[in-house]
């Protein structure tokens, strides 16, 4: 076949275009981490950045074939990207790491760069860090690099000129990118199969549901899986009804008289290297050791303990460790992977079969999925496929599937951290995070936050109606439609892979012991795509009374629904707060500052019903469904841009942190943590913080300590249910001892100052 | 019933068809007698059944609604879709555990289900259908004004009259739809009267507090709960015909008579969602909807010889998986069928219970995929699905709804009295209705104190005491305080009335939970410890048992056992506010278990005391074969921290954890 060509030199304005704005958003995160663009500019540009380069792009793929040639604003695809920016980017790091989740991964990421330890997590008092797999560290630990955040002790909010900086616009923007381009995955395989509207309606379904776009703001290790997940399930279904006939457009780009042809097939390849090049990459740098006056060669070796803070109270000793498998050298698991990562790479340059490069794709971005936070991210795409072989009772369509090569794929993928940790930790780290943390909470109740609370399989259903609100309604209405999927057509496989992906993620979450809201929030793309389809369908609805009667009845339910759901959202007992629920982890906390949320939701939700009802009347659904969606649109980019920037703060240190670092000024006044076990202490201090979970007298001492080297005040972070507690502790120790942060600052957290004395004479 | 029965098997045609009307028609017979044995049977008293002075007549008002809402379900379906419809419908509700133990007891859950049931039926006739005759319209309107009448002040309008807003509901989307030109003046009138309830309920949604005659009776009971609420009764009250609801989801809401049941059903739970912060809810009103749309679903299912969606069979597979485990890990959730029964009263006599459900749950799964999804079945698919759970539903009526009631009367105890006593030996009650003894001469009791005094004032002849499980402890501690010892149980070992005796006769032995709890003396065969909290506790010392009691040198791996400290009380001051907990070191991550409520309540450790507590270990799967240090302590509540009672002298870690040893896991 002859590919298209296409000089360099027609490409040179879009893609130029595309590497400008891509650098105009780069700079503008950069500054805005050092605190040298003020938030509203950074609200602007950044945005304004991210759909510039969408739109060069999207130019030059229209000049490669790809894509047709029509004005952006009437490109679907587009406007998933443009609602995705506005309800994710514009305030992305404007606010706070809640804790504990942001927080903890955030500092695990931090220590990984002060560490130089990319293999074995590390989170201050508590050591190793073995709940979660590496790679949602690696990338937050890669964006703070590139975007200039300063991670050593003290640092992590300094910048220059008496500025503050704003290190979390690095640590979201993975998750927001994992977001916007997943979502662009879901939208373009679901258009190629079961049409764009109907991928566009659930795109904008997924972006405006709540659960979706403040998870988008969230550095927490539930985005990648999530919209991997699905990308994953979104690619399955391609390959599942696709035929082998069908092949992957080539393109050959004139470069310098030189014909360059291009697919599918590199791009793949050149996603498979850059997901394993890094890996070998850090793995064979174990092996190269600093010192002696320049890089030599060595064994590998790793250390415990927090740089900086080996010597501060309740932080482990620094100090060197021994391997458990010392025969499984890093390096030559890079020598491994090396030949598997070229049988890959050749493997995908190789293929041209529309179905197998999708198949091969979802393996891979599952891989990415399961490396993010467990094997949720492989399981959810197969059971798509095994739904799809019960609806066809047919085996045939799983040999598109590439098992075997995605099989390889996804290993070389996820393994080689693990047995890396495992080379370094033995038993203990498979016992952590496999035995305990993956197996344990899905068989056993560990640990969560849920008193109270029924947790049997209505929870899933209440969360989801929440983290879908307001169209909780259509979305039980799109599976219930689902269910009865009987024909064999692609919008059918559509329905039936989006079917199976979701049942298995809500069975699954209702079945786990140890549960936590955003657990059901896997389930949501699935079933905002499913709802998108539904809606596409019955806006297309023109004959059969009995069938547009139906939809009419549906439509009164779903408003029904949307109605209840928004009097919980609107109850004045933490109503508001249940958004916030959805990602955070104790849910006992108050959100004081999204109280005022509650009347707005449930206008939301009579606005919303408004549309819906419309959606009832045969002549005006279409107008109906446009209505919906505005009031959705309109609801999720406040919730993304104002409630969770409202919110933040009540759960999160930094304004706690802010007030210390002026209080303290030039002096080097230690901070301790009190009865605080968040992680925002350590990773707003860099860790440069006395911590006393447990005070009394060992508290005591210390401070004497600091009295005799010559400190005169000392602050404490804490939570404001503690002060009393320090108060009393601090009788006799301190001469004065004044709280300095009202819950403007934080509802959960405060800062103390406590003035020591001179040392008492000898 | 029995005309239901035989109309549904008789279109079967004959002879299976007459045969299996045959037999139909006997089990509903032997269903009848059953309930009749039942209705008249004192033992079969519970608490959720409040006084009452006359028992039986109570209980035939139940029984007489059980009747009207079967009536209307079987009437509303019939009309809306087939007659084998409703006879499916009313019979899945016959067979639904929720029914059956509120047909049968003097409850005011029958009531809400009937008024609902005959709304249900009066919108169905009235509203909900084009083309009616005025005479059946009228009918439909008095009998929603019946079922409006009987249930509305008590249960509230929103909640009974949610079928009504659903049948307005159902003409206005066939009026939307196209199906319907033109709406008829009574359908007018059903939609505008629809509407005024659903107004009705957006005002009940956000003035809960003042909206008493719109969401029911009864003391305003704080914050609302979540509109999923609805559900979890749903779920666990229907088995096994709850596991049917996403086949029903799947048929969708075809045709008039498909479209108002999806509707009542959704208008029904969301109504009881919005009722939930009144006192007189009844949670089960809205089940006469939801099975007459499963009934119907699966009536429908005949006429379609092609199996159904597979994905609804995986549905119905999960959602027997999940609810199956919720029932494991909450044996409680069985008493959402059972009303007012405390949750702690339930877990202890769950467990056939929850065995019993979780099976009829699997069998329901198992039925609903052979029957529907095979590739082919010899009779028609809605038959053999509905015979199915019909079978599971009368297995668990018949065999294990009973056993539990009687679990939780106070008949056994009774029983026991009546044999051992002599003339003139009296029975007390502490915490049991007296109503539930069917007019035996009792003495009431109100405080344990008192029936400690009464027990012990009795020289020559005995006393015995009806005492609920709850009072047992308190009464156990009196008789300790008074005669040192615990106080003597001849029966309801399993059941939640006991039968405490003032003393035993030779030949007669205790069945108190407490006489392996709280001790004169320590056990033998124990590893010693000799560690003291806060001079209040002391670790006397410590053994490990399997599961049965059985003493075990050592743990096996991923196998269960128990940890059983052995402490002494010192002091005379209530222990309040503290909870004992186990660590079972592991690096980096310990098994920790605290024991927040003991079987024998902390605040009634006398000075003196051993008391024997019983700890799980069961550790997770990394902890594999080896030695583990075990720590015992004494936490403050919530023991969320390290807030503990400090150990005041013996072997600790520094944290004041008694240093207990290795334990051995082999």
């Amino acid at each position: 076949m002859n590919a298209r060509a296409v000089s360099a030199r027609e490409l040179a304005p879009s893609v130029g275009g595309a590497l400008l704005a891509l650098a105009a958003l780069f700079l503008s995160l950069r500054l805005a981490v050092s605190g040298v663009l003020p938030g509203p500019a950074v609200a602007l540009v950044a945005p304004a950045s991210l759909l510039t380069a969408a739109w060069s792009v999207d130019r030059a793929a229209a000049a490669l074939g790809f894509t047709r040639d029509e004005p952006i604003l009437r490109k679907h695809g587009f406007w998933v990207v443009a609602v995705g920016t506005i309800v994710g980017l514009p305030r992305l790091g404007a606010s706070s790491l809640v804790d504990p989740w942001e927080t903890h991964y955030a500092e695990v990421a931090r220590e990984m760069i002060e560490r130089r330890d990319f293999v074995s997590p590390w989170w201050a008092n508590e050591g190793w860090f073995m709940s979660k797999p590496a790679f949602t560290f690696w990338v937050e630990a890669a964006s703070m690099k590139l975007l200039g955040v300063h991670t050593g002790p003290n640092e992590v909010l300094a910048s220059g000129g008496g500025r503050l900086a704003h290190p979390e616009w690095a640590v979201r923007f993975p998750a927001f990118a994992f977001a916007l381009v997943g979502s662009y995955v879901v939208y373009a395989a679901v258009a190629r199969v079961v049409g764009r509207r109907a991928a566009l309606i659930g795109a904008l379904v997924l972006w405006t549901a709540p659960g979706f776009a403040i998870l988008a703001h969230q550095a927490i290790t539930d985005m990648p899986l999530v919209i991997g997940a699905t990308a994953a399930l979104a690619l399955v279904l391609v390959a599942l009804t696709s035929t082998d006939a069908e092949r992957t457009r080539e393109v050959a780009v004139v470069l310098g008289g030189r014909r360059l042809t291009l697919h599918a097939g590199h791009l793949l390849a050149a996603a498979i290297l850059l997901g394993l090049g890094p890996q070998i990459l850090g793995l064979a740098a174990e092996h190269v050791h600093l010192g002696g006056g320049g890089l030599r060669l060595g064994a590998a070796r790793y250390f415990a303990g927090s740089p900086h803070a080996c010597g501060l109270p309740s932080q482990p000793a620094c100090a060197p460790q021994a391997f458990a498998h010392p025969r499984l050298a890093p390096g030559l698991e890079a020598l491994a992977l090396l030949p598997v990562t070229g049988w890959l790479v050749l493997r995908a340059v190789e293929e041209r079969r529309v179905a197998r490069l999708a198949a091969l794709a979802a393996w891979g971005i599952a891989a990415v999925a399961t490396m993010a936070k467990g094997p949720a991210g492989l399981v959810v795409p197969a059971a798509g496929a095994l739904a799809y072989v019960a609806h066809t009772r047919s085996l045939r369509s799983l040999a598109r599937l590439e098992i075997p090569t995605g099989v390889v794929l996804a290993a070389a993928l996820v393994l080689p951290w693990y047995f890396a940790a495992w080379a370094r930790h033995g038993r203990v780290f498979v016992d952590e995070l496999v035995m305990r943390h993956m197996l344990g909470r899905t068989l056993e109740h560990l640990h969560d936050t849920n008193e109270g609370e029924d947790v049997g399989f209505s929870y899933v259903v209440r969360h989801l109606g929440f983290a879908t609100f307001p169209w909780s309604g259509f979305v039980a209405a799109a599976l219930a439609h689902g269910l009865a999927t009987r024909d064999r057509s692609r919008r059918a496989a559509a329905k039936v892979v989006m079917v199976g992906g979701a049942l298995c993620a809500l069975a699954l979450v209702a079945a786990m012991r140890t549960k936590f809201h955003h657990y059901v929030l896997i389930a949501l793309p699935p079933l905002a795509i499913l709802t998108g389809i539904w809606l596409d369908e019955r806006v297309a609805e023109r004959r059969g009374a009995s069938r547009l009667a139906s939809t009419a009845g549906v439509a009164l339910a779903s408003v029904a629904v949307a109605l209840l759901v928004a009097r919980d959202l609107g109850a004045e007992a933490g109503g508001a707060a249940r958004l916030m629920h959805l990602v955070t982890y104790r849910y006992s906390r108050a959100w004081p500052s999204v109280a005022l949320y509650r009347h707005a939701l449930v206008a939301v939700g009579v606005m919303f019903s408004l549309g819906a009802l419309a959606f009832a009347v045969r002549r005006a659904r279409g107008h109906g469904l446009v209505a919906a969606v505005v009031v959705a649109v309109v609801a999720a980019v406040t919730v993304g841009n104002d409630y969770v920037a409202r919110a933040a703060p009540d759960g999160g240190q930094r304004g706690v942190f802010e007030a210390y670092y002026r209080a303290r000024g030039p002096s080097r006044a230690p901070i301790v943590a009190y009865h605080l076990n968040w992680k925002g202490e350590n990773f707003y201090a860099g860790n440069d913080v006395a911590i006393f979970i447990a005070s009394g007298a060992p508290m005591k001492s210390w401070l004497e300590a600091r009295r005799l080297r010559g400190d005169r005040v000392v602050f404490f972070v804490t939570e404001r249910g503690g002060v009393g507690g320090l108060r009393a502790e601090l009788e006799g120790v301190a001469r004065g001892v004044e709280e300095l942060t009202d819950r403007s600052v934080s509802a959960e957290f405060t800062l103390v100052r406590a003035e020591l004395g001179p040392p008492a004479p000898h | 019933m029995a005309f239901g029965v035989a109309s549904f098997f008789g279109r079967l045609g004959a002879p299976r068809g007459r045969a299996l009307a045959a037999l139909g028609v006997g089990g509903a017979l032997l269903g009848a007698a059953l309930l009749f044995r039942e209705l008249v049977d004192p033992r079969l008293a519970t608490r959720i059944e409040p006084s009452s002075a006359d028992l039986l007549l109570a209980r035939g008002q139940s029984l007489g609604l059980a009747l009207v809402a079967l009536a209307a379900v079987f009437g509303s379906v019939a009309r809306l879709t087939t007659l084998r419809g409703g006879a499916l419908a009313a019979l899945a509700l016959a067979t639904t555990p929720a029914f059956f133990v509120h047909s049968r007891s003097a409850t005011p859950d029958m009531a809400s289900m009937a008024s609902f049931a005959l709304v249900m039926a009066g919108a169905a006739l009235g509203v909900a259908r084009e083309g009616e005759a005025p005479a059946v319209r009228a009918l439909g309107a008095a009998l929603a004004a019946a079922g409006l009448a009987l249930g509305a002040r008590r249960f509230g309008v929103v909640v009974v009259g949610a079928p009504l807003a659903a049948g307005a509901a159902s003409a206005a989307a066939s009026r939307l739809g196209g199906e319907t030109p033109r709406l008829a003046w009574p359908a007018r009138v059903g939609v505008a009267l629809g509407l005024a309830l659903s107004v009705a309920a957006l005002v009940a949604a956000t003035r809960g507090t003042a909206a008493g005659w719109l969401l029911g009776a009864g003391e305003h009971r704080g914050a609302p709960a979540t509109f999923d609420v609805a559900l979890i009764h749903v779920g666990y009250t229907l088995i096994p015909w709850a596991i049917a609801i996403p086949l029903a989801a799947a048929s969708g809401p075809t045709g008039a008579g498909g479209r108002f049941l999806a509707l009542a059903s959704a208008f029904g739970l969301g109504a009881h969602a919005l009722a939930t912060s009144r006192g007189a809810t009844s949670p089960l009103a809205a089940t006469p909807a939801v099975v007459a749309w499963i009934g119907a679903a699966l009536a429908a299912r005949d006429d379609r010889p092609r199996a159904a969606p597979t994905l609804a069979g995986v549905a119905a597979l999960a959602l027997a998986v999940v609810v199956g485990r919720d029932l494991q890990a909450s044996p409680e959730r069985i008493g959402v069928a059972l009303g007012a029964v405390p949750p702690a009263e339930l877990s202890a006599h769950a467990e056939p219970v929850v065995r019993a459900l979780r099976v009829g749950a699997a069998g329901a799964a198992v039925v609903v995929v052979v029957a529907l999804l095979a590739p082919r079945v010899g009779l028609a698919r809605g038959v053999v699905a509905f015979a199915g759970l019909v079978a599971i539903g009368l297995g668990l009526r018949v065999a294990v709804y009973p056993a539990l009631l009687r679990r939780l009367s106070p008949g056994e105890a009774y029983e026991v009295y009546a044999r051992a006593r002599r003339p003139g030996e009296a029975l007390g009650v502490l915490g049991v209705d007296r109503a539930a003894l069917g007019g035996v001469a009792v003495v009431p009791l109100t405080s344990a104190g008192g029936a400690a005094d009464w027990l012990a004032g009795a020289a020559t002849t005995r006393r015995y005491v009806a005492v609920s499980r709850p009072e047992l402890a308190r009464l156990n501690a009196e008789v300790r305080t008074r005669r040192g010892g615990n106080v003597a149980v001849l029966a309801g070992e399993g059941a939640s009335v006991l039968l405490a005796v003032s003393r035993l006769e030779p030949g007669e032995s205790s069945v108190s939970p407490f006489d392996r709890i709280v001790l004169g003396a320590p056990p033998p065969g124990l590893r010693a410890a000799g560690v003291t909290f806060g001079d209040r506790l002391t670790v006397v010392g410590w053994r490990i048992t399997s599961p049965a009691g059985k003493p075990l040198a050592a743990l096996e791996a991923r196998t269960p056992a128990r940890l059983q400290v052995v402490l002494r009380v010192a002091g005379s001051s209530p222990l309040r506010g503290y909870c004992t907990f186990l660590h079972v070191d592991h690096t980096p991550v310990r098994y920790a278990f605290e024991q927040r409520t003991h079987a024998y309540p902390m605040d009634l450790w006398r000075d003196g005391d051993v008391i024997v507590d019983d700890l799980p270990v069961d550790l997770p799967a990394h902890f594999g074969k080896g030695r583990y240090a075990a720590h015992f302590g004494v936490g403050e509540l919530p023991c969320n921290d390290d807030r503990r009672m400090p150990v005041t002298s013996g072997g600790h870690d520094g944290h004041d954890r008694a240093q207990l040893g290795a334990l051995e896991v082999r």
